[in-house]
């Protein structure tokens, strides 16, 4: 059996990236594989301990990320591990050019992957995108998943149950399991394993997307009963924005 | 901070902080710190990925990573903690004396004990021969082809939990000279374990007597030669004294992330506590402390990386680490007051555990006086 994961780095941890007056600052050296990825991973080592295959990795995250994402991986039991460098894999903008090209690299070189896994931590446009050029089915938002590829996707009010048709692009969550750790021999001898490079050229332009915190808001807000007659109003108003009334 | 790690130490790193995420949780640590106890199996995850050889070469099993690096995951292990860690160390310096002073065939034979994930100890002191090595009473006699062992050991690291034994005892009246090693199976008869001590601190840490009562032992199983013990006890002090000094970091490090935490969130006078100047001084002092024990228990591992002799160091760092971490853990129960001062907080049990690295390994009364003499050589005519 042939998987494919595409992982990513921990997008949404507050250790990743600090915010000063609107302005993002990433910090990649706090940057590791996402846990969602770590259980897609661990959900390809068990199908192929059962079922016998291969496990390449392919990471978009740029810089010493890349490579601490992919020795992860790596010692996690992971076959070959490739980076790839195609632009801001973050940046909506040039995700579905960078989708586009690494379509064109597996149809290429004849990657035929029974499997491409990621877990979901961002849009579904890139798992979706690749989907749609290999013309083959994409299951997004899966919860649960066995090795006999039975399938949950959650629902806001349910769930959509069913099996797997392969091959397929599968999106998932970090509840389908618990990701084994990998030991320090393994990771010491992912560490002097060589990494794959390969590139896609992209074009930059348009792109002019940034990424923009949330602004942290720190004032009072003071509510005198007394001498507003709209002050209850005001107040209902914040606690309901806040989802503290409904 | 002002250590400079590698890629591949921060990566180790990681997975140390990983492990202790997910296995060394608040709940768990407090519960085994109250009852005094360290049951085998919270160590089983630990083996698994390797924690317990990790500084072991890869041929007798280990991860074969430096001491540099080892020292940054124990570190780390340590700030979850320092008990637990210790008692992995243990394993490992163990093996690696056998490795410095024995055979081939005896470190083979050693490592294929721990590497499934049993334990290893080493018992030197005793109820009279604490500091005094000189004063071991414990006696091994040879008896054709094998040693017979009596005697009491006391405050045997890892006693209780480990399936081998590196034991010191007198094969003859020659003071420090008169010291033997040898490596003990813990089912060959004669051996009894006593109670755990109820420790005031490193309560996950197994603290035991070792009863001896004619215990046979081959004779293949000395380590090195008769007389030897004293140095091959030296060599697996300056190792433990090194990783010592690296939980104390960790410890150090874990009541400076505590103390500063809750400073900024603590309230009174309508602010939080950290914009008093008295508290931002206590924080200033933590924080360069940690980082000047860091900083020299890195340089300390990496003498050893190149084989170079670290007793004075080794010393320095031990006595510097182990007793500013008092000031640092005491200085942690102080801003989080009241609260610092119960078990709702973990401040008080990093105070309790540091007290101990101040004692095992070679007290700081002894440091000093090697120190001295190391200093003393280099001025001598």
């Amino acid at each position: 059996m042939k998987i494919a994961l595409i992982a990513k780095a921990e997008a949404d941890n507050p250790k990743t990236y600090t915010s000063h007056k609107n302005k993002v600052t990433y910090h990649p050296e706090n940057l590791f594989l996402s846990e969602e990825d770590k259980s897609a991973l661990e959900f390809a080592l068990q199908l192929t301990e059962l079922k016998k295959g291969t496990i390449d990795v392919f990471t978009f995250e740029q810089n010493e990320a890349a490579e601490r994402i992919l020795h992860e991986a790596l010692a996690m039991g992971a076959t070959t591990a490739t980076k790839v460098s195609a632009g801001n894999i973050n940046d909506p903008l040039l995700q579905n050019q960078i989708a586009s090209e690494f379509v064109h690299y597996l149809k290429e070189n004849n990657e035929n992957y029974d499997l491409i896994l990621t877990g979901k931590t961002t849009s579904s446009a890139f798992p979706a995108a690749i989907a749609t050029g290999l013309g083959i089915s994409f299951y997004d938002y899966v919860s649960m998943i066995d090795t006999s590829l039975n399938y949950e996707m959650k629902l806001e009010k349910g769930k959509i149950t069913g099996q797997c048709v392969l091959p397929a692009v599968i999106a998932t969550l970090d509840s389908i399991n618990v990701p084994r750790l990998a030991s320090f021999t393994s990771l010491s001898t992912a560490i002097n394993s060589s990494i794959n490079n390969v590139s896609f050229k992209t074009s930059d332009e348009g792109v002019t997307s940034e990424i923009v915190a949330k602004p942290v808001k720190n004032e009072k807000a003071i509510f005198n009963l007394d001498q507003d007659p709209k002050a209850t109003q005001k107040l209902v108003e914040i606690l309901k924005q806040n989802g503290m009334l409904r | 901070m002002t250590l400079l790690y590698t890629q591949e130490q921060k990566e180790y790193i990681h997975l140390a902080q990983e492990f202790g995420d997910r296995y060394l949780t608040p709940e768990i640590i407090k519960k085994y710190d109250l009852k005094g106890d360290c049951p085998s199996s919270l160590f089983e995850p630990a083996i698994k990925i390797g924690l317990h050889m990790l500084e072991i070469p890869r041929e007798y099993g280990g991860a074969g990573l430096s001491y540099e690096d080892s020292a940054l995951v124990f570190e780390k292990l340590a700030e979850y903690d320092a008990g637990y860690a210790l008692t992995l160390i243990t394993s490992f310096v163990a093996l690696r004396c056998v490795m410095l002073a024995g055979t081939e065939e005896q470190a083979q034979r050693f490592a294929d004990v721990i590497r499934p994930g049993r334990f290893a100890a080493f018992t030197m002191s005793e109820a009279d021969a604490g500091s005094d090595a000189g004063s071991v009473k414990a006696r091994a006699v040879r008896q054709g082809n094998e040693y017979i062992l009596n005697g009491n050991k006391a405050f045997a690291t890892n006693g209780g939990i480990a399936d081998i034994f590196i034991g010191i005892f007198r094969t003859s009246n020659n003071g420090n000279h008169g010291l033997s090693a040898f490596m003990i199976d813990k089912n060959t008869p004669g051996i009894w374990v006593g109670k755990h001590e109820d420790k005031m601190g490193l309560r996950l840490s197994n603290t035991v007597p070792l009863g001896f009562k004619n215990v046979h032992v081959p004779a293949e199983n000395l380590i090195g030669q008769e007389g030897r013990g004293i140095n091959i006890a030296l060599n697996s002090l300056n190792l433990s004294r090194a990783y010592v000094s690296t939980l104390t970091v960790g410890v150090m490090q874990r009541a400076l992330n505590e103390a500063a935490k809750y400073a900024n969130q603590r309230e009174q006078f309508n602010q939080p506590i950290s914009q008093f100047e008295s508290v931002q001084n206590m924080l200033a002092n933590m924080a360069t402390a940690v980082e000047t024990a860091r900083l020299l228990v890195n340089n300390t591992m990496k003498m050893m990386d190149k084989d170079l002799s670290v007793r004075q160091e080794g010393a320095m760092t031990k006595l510097y680490v182990t007793d500013v971490a008092q000031k640092v853990t005491s200085d942690a129960v102080q801003i989080l007051g009241g609260y610092g001062y119960t078990r709702a907080y973990p401040v008080e049990k990093l105070m309790r555990d540091v007290k101990g690295f101040q004692i095992l390994e070679g007290t700081n009364e002894i440091q000093r006086m090697t120190i001295a003499r190391e200093v003393s050589k280099k001025y001598q005519d």
